[in-house]
């Protein structure tokens, strides 16, 4: 299967937040986890990060006229269709946070469960663009 | 002006949320500030007001819907979809920006219930955006 520069770019960048993701839903489920194993999913993140920069970069220096193309009508309507998913992740957490709020849950958690949400919402919208590349839209 | 059956769904939705959640702000920022508490009274408020706007736009909307039986069954079109999809992108972009906002306060400001009340402001602001978006490209041509 031949991906194309803005796939491969986006693989990359769902694995990493992937990886982010499950580092801070596993310190959130257990609080210990988040002091003594953090470095280890870091430096994942990093083994990762560091590739995908370098690939782009590398891509643009040998490619610069696919790397510098302009998105098309189909790649609009993808990133349109991908953010509607991503919104209503959005809105499902902003409900969630505040039934955690009335319930009296503590505040320090509020932090990290949005910025999981967040990531998560991320992680929706790359993952919906690549099926719309791969299915059609 | 000749508005059509979306257009004035949106400006009911727009209108009765300007009103409902302006008059919901005001009262809680009246009550953050007065020096005693006031939590349990916004809690009533959130909860009641957020009924409420369901309940106003339902009605409204089977209203609408049954003085203009036609028009409303009609299926959205090609020219909707992307309406719809651009007035979202930025109503994502607006609560993306809540995110951060929440988090800042939640740095400075460890009060639950203004944390509660920052993340509904920045959902109203969306849905807002969102809803004059939609009107400016159903007016304007996309």
């Amino acid at each position: 299967m031949k991906l194309t520069f803005r796939e491969n770019s986006l693989w990359f960048a769902l694995i990493a937040l992937t990886l982010m993701f499950v580092k801070t839903f596993i310190s959130l489920i257990i609080p210990d986890f988040s002091n003594s194993d953090i470095l280890f999913f870091y430096n994942i993140f990093f083994v990762i990060t560091l590739p995908m920069l370098a690939y782009i970069i590398i891509f643009s220096l040998r490619n610069p006229k696919e790397a510098n193309q302009k998105s098309d009508e189909r790649n609009v309507i993808i990133e349109n269709k991908s953010y509607k998913y991503s919104y209503i992740v959005l809105i499902v957490s902003h409900f969630h946070i505040n039934l955690n709020i009335f319930l009296h849950k503590p505040t320090s958690t509020i932090a990290p469960i949005l910025f999981l949400y967040f990531t998560f919402s991320i992680i929706i919208m790359i993952s919906m663009k690549l099926f719309y590349y791969h299915k059609g839209v | 002006m000749n508005l059509s059956f979306k257009e004035k769904s949106i400006w009911i939705s727009l209108i009765t949320t300007i009103i409902v959640f302006g008059y919901y702000f005001a009262r809680v920022f009246g009550i953050l500030n007065q020096s005693t508490g006031g939590t349990t009274e916004l809690i009533v408020l959130y909860i009641g007001v957020v009924i409420f706007m369901v309940i106003l736009v339902i009605v409204s909307h089977i209203l609408l819907a049954i003085i203009y039986t036609k028009e409303a069954n009609d299926l959205a079109d090609e020219r909707d979809k992307l309406i719809e999809l651009k007035a979202t992108k930025s109503s994502y972009l607006i609560l993306v920006v809540g995110v951060f906002g929440t988090v800042g306060n939640l740095l400075t400001d460890k009060s639950p219930i203004m944390t509660a009340n920052i993340i509904l402001l920045f959902f109203v602001l969306a849905e807002i955006v969102g809803d004059s978006i939609k009107l400016y490209y159903y007016r304007k041509g996309v």
